[in-house]
């Protein structure tokens, strides 16, 4: 392999991307509302009612608690796009508050950590009691 | 012996200025869409799979060769040879795709090129680093048995991996009928890349569609239900060492666990999902809820 090749091929890929982001912008998605929320997760669930909704204040994380099965979803802002998991007890190794910000611990390769900032502390309180009884 | 070009290695510039035509294209007209990071990532796997197969390729040609001594015949140049090579070829392809979807071994290896919730000409280049860890030239090993030059072996699957570039859009509505029902076009293969559940495990050919509806895996795009693209658990990374390798660490995770000699062997060769409580969701699993629920809803 020959390195002028190599390297030529990564500084096209780097030339690629800023293309893309001079085309598309580099500003990621936001979960600022609670019907897109209530859209994507009825998109991707088999079963999904909505019982309650946490949006973070900063629009990256929010949690949904499913009516249909009491199940809790946690959805992450990724790209331009969103990524959810359902929390259970294997998968959700740990919730810490500090104050009104929710920080979930995951045995997740791709998604290790999830910070949701909510709007007042005893929103926080009531979902981190919600994730422990998981 | 004849010497053949690459077709890959010839149709990559072209690849990548098609891949600029459609950003421009999706720019203006928003027929399709881009996201940077994804984008980078896309092509930092494909360059990687470059690189990783280029370095492997000894081990494919070595296997090859080790074969060639027991083939039946020399089926040798003719028009009629490179024919049928390229059809038997596109045969395997699509029962080795098939494979790569409902086995877990395998699909910890193509599960990279799904990892992508966009659908452009990008995703096409999102190829696996890993190909080596799977027993993909022996699903090719009967072409070389049946007496097919090792070399148009090559260069009939690099043909049949350029058709596939193309496909990858979402630019392109549908071709006529005719075409629609023989070839893979970019509609049949956005299903392929689709996690709705009546879309999953389908339309697996590489460039002929007829393989699917033979073998009952066809499922056509229906306008009223848009593809939604990437895995069922998509993955919340653009790092491209977590994309190549996070279905093999979570296999090995899995097999770390397994409590019996049925339940290693499940965490390999069941279809990704597979849990022992069967408390994770398979294609088959998402399916069969997705008909519950349509039934709810209209008896409800």
């Amino acid at each position: 392999m020959n390195l002028f090749y190599l390297l030529g091929s990564l500084a096209g890929i780097a030339l690629l991307a800023l293309l893309c982001v001079a085309l598309f912008g580099a500003s990621g998605a936001r979960i600022a509302a609670a019907h897109t929320l209530e859209a994507y997760l009825a998109q991707i669930l088999p079963h999904f009612r909505v019982r309650n909704i946490a949006l973070g204040e900063d629009a990256k994380a929010a949690l949904a608690e499913n009516d249909v099965d009491g199940t809790i979803h946690l959805v992450v802002a990724h790209g331009d796009g969103m990524v959810a998991r359902k929390l259970s007890r294997p998968l959700l190794r740990a919730v810490e508050r500090n104050g009104a910000v929710l920080s979930l611990s995951l045995a997740d390769f791709t998604l290790p950590r999830a910070a949701l900032i909510l709007p007042d502390s005893a929103i926080a309180a009531a979902w981190e009691k919600k994730l422990w009884g998981l | 012996m004849m010497h053949l070009p690459d077709p890959v290695a010839l149709a990559t510039p072209f690849f990548i200025l098609l891949v600029i035509a459609e950003m421009i294209f999706a720019r203006f007209s928003g027929r399709a869409r881009f996201e940077p990071r994804d984008t980078a990532a896309s092509l930092l796997m494909g360059f990687g799979s470059v690189v990783i197969g280029a370095s492997f390729a000894f081990l494919f040609l070595g296997i090859a060769r080790a074969l060639q001594p027991f083939r039946v015949a020399d089926l040798g140049w003719s028009w009629l040879a490179f024919a049928a090579c390229f059809l038997l070829d596109d045969f395997i392809y699509y029962w080795w795709h098939r494979a790569s979807h409902r086995v877990r071994w395998l699909w910890a290896d193509h599960v990279n090129h799904h990892s992508s919730q966009h659908y452009n000409l990008s995703t096409a280049l999102r190829q696996s680093w890993s190909g080596h860890l799977t027993p993909g030239l022996f699903f090719r090993a009967p072409l070389v048995l049946i007496g097919f030059p090792i070399p148009m072996l090559a260069f009939v699957h690099g043909l049949n991996l350029v058709y596939q570039f193309w496909i990858h859009t979402e630019a392109i509505g549908m071709f006529p009928r005719a075409i629609e029902a023989v070839m893979n076009t970019p509609s049949h293969h956005r299903v392929h890349h689709a996690t709705n559940p009546d879309y999953l495990d389908s339309n697996y050919a590489g460039v002929f569609i007829v393989w699917d509806r033979m073998f009952g895996t066809f499922v056509a795009e229906r306008v009223e239900e848009p593809a939604r693209y990437g895995i069922v658990r998509n993955l919340a990374t653009f790092n491209v060492l977590k994309i190549a390798f996070h279905e093999w660490i979570g296999m090995f995770a899995d097999l770390t666990k397994a409590r019996s000699p049925h339940e290693v062997f499940c965490y390999i060769f069941a279809p990704p999902g597979w849990s022992p409580d069967g408390s994770r969701d398979t294609s088959d699993s998402l399916k069969m809820q997705w008909v519950s629920r349509n039934a709810q809803s209209q008896s409800g």
